[in-house]
């Protein structure tokens, strides 16, 4: 009867546990061509053949919970999303004759008023979250998400993230902002 | 490291549950996830300003986290946004079911648990305010309480959507003299400044 007892107990005890796991793997996704991978451990890197870091995209993944990302057809350009619990970024790094550089997508980006307009809901925006979609060429890749306002309101939404091939302005992280930009945003 | 803790926990818990036996132990408590005296005083500082017998000078600490010691090595604030207040009460179990936007889990963390909103003054940032300044969970910031200039020290402890400013934990709002319901509502529409340091986590926070 004991051990039942403390077999149930444990059973029911470790799964509540889980949560404090750090669901976030470790993981390396290959270019196609091979000639780089994109590095997913304690930071999110762009790795050369040799293991040397080319860039570093993220260098703290400390809340994150889980990354997305997918490398373009032609090797030459890799979108990240880096998730938490109440809300995701879009980060990529693209390579061009002087090496390799990180983008970042602007938070003034996503019009979240005119989708929650779009789909009759208003509130207060609580969370939010994306994923990757396929690539439609080696510059433009569709990005699905999810708005969630107040009162459990959802807005699934989608976009077409493209590179612009504009420059971007640099800012205080490093990133080049403007060189990636999400247009066709709608409501799912 | 977190899985090796948490494995640990697991297996101190079965042990304390096998030594049991027919009797009920008392918890013995000294696990990493246990909170501190410490702690518990500091809850306590803050549930003294709840109940409005506690005022805050200007960038007092006051909370779970207090001020950082040295502001010298600031420098310019990274990340600096003006909006209306909004009150994030994640990580407080004693908000469930009282606020709709409530969530359990906060993406930072105190010895492996949810930074508690109603005991530590912190403020929330989006992926994209984070990655574009540089700024980090942990990091400092200065909240000020536009209409009466009161203001604290926080942490950004919390993840939010894109966009989102002014989003700042129970603790936080009580220290710059904002009051809310217990539906996270603030009273009124008062409006502040989040100032955030980035490179300032490994500074360590203290009293005034």
């Amino acid at each position: 009867m004991k051990i039942s007892l403390i077999s149930v107990m444990t059973a029911a005890l470790i799964p509540n546990f889980a949560w404090s796991e750090n669901t976030l793997e470790p993981k390396q996704l290959p270019a196609p061509d091979g000639s780089y991978t994109l590095d997913i451990s304690d930071e999110v890197r762009v790795v050369n053949s040799g293991g040397s870091a080319s860039l570093t995209l993220a260098s703290n993944l400390e809340g994150v919970q889980h990354v997305d990302a997918k490398w373009s057809p032609d090797s030459r350009r890799v979108v990240v999303v880096i998730s938490y619990t109440r809300g995701s970024g879009v980060e990529a790094a693209y390579l061009d004759g002087s090496g390799w550089h990180k983008a970042l997508l602007s938070d003034t980006d996503l019009p979240t008023d005119e989708l929650a307009r779009q789909a009759g809901v208003s509130g207060r925006l609580v969370s939010q979250s994306c994923g990757l979609g396929d690539w439609l060429d080696s510059r433009r890749i569709s990005v699905t998400g999810e708005l969630i306002l107040s009162g459990q309101k959802k807005v699934p939404y989608g976009y077409t993230l493209v590179f612009t091939g504009e420059p971007g302005h640099l800012d205080r992280g490093g990133f080049e902002e403007g060189v990636i930009k999400g247009i066709e945003y709608h409501v799912r | 490291m977190r899985s090796v803790l948490t494995g640990s926990f697991v297996v101190l818990l079965i042990a304390g549950i096998s030594g049991c036996d027919d009797s009920i132990s008392s918890p013995s408590g000294g696990t990493s996830d246990t909170p501190t005296q410490n702690d518990l005083m500091q809850g306590q500082q803050i549930g003294n300003a709840v109940s409005g017998n506690q005022t805050f000078g200007n960038a007092n600490g006051g909370s779970g986290f207090g001020s950082p010691q040295d502001t010298i090595q600031f420098g310019a604030a990274s990340f600096t946004a003006d909006s209306f207040a909004k009150i994030d009460t994640d990580g407080d179990p004693s908000e469930q079911g009282y606020d709709q936007t409530w969530n359990a889990q906060t993406s930072g963390q105190i010895d492996g648990q949810p930074v508690n909103s109603a005991n530590y003054a912190y403020v929330v940032m989006s992926q994209g305010q984070m990655a574009a300044s540089g700024a980090q969970i942990g990091d400092w910031a200065l909240v000020t309480n536009n209409e009466t200039g009161q203001s604290m020290w926080a942490r950004v402890e919390d993840v939010g959507p894109p966009g989102g400013t002014g989003e700042i934990s129970e603790a936080c709002a009580t220290g710059v003299g904002i009051q809310f319901q217990r539906n996270s509502n603030t009273v009124g529409n008062p409006s502040v400044t989040v100032q955030v340091y980035s490179g300032s986590k490994s500074i360590s926070g203290g009293s005034n």
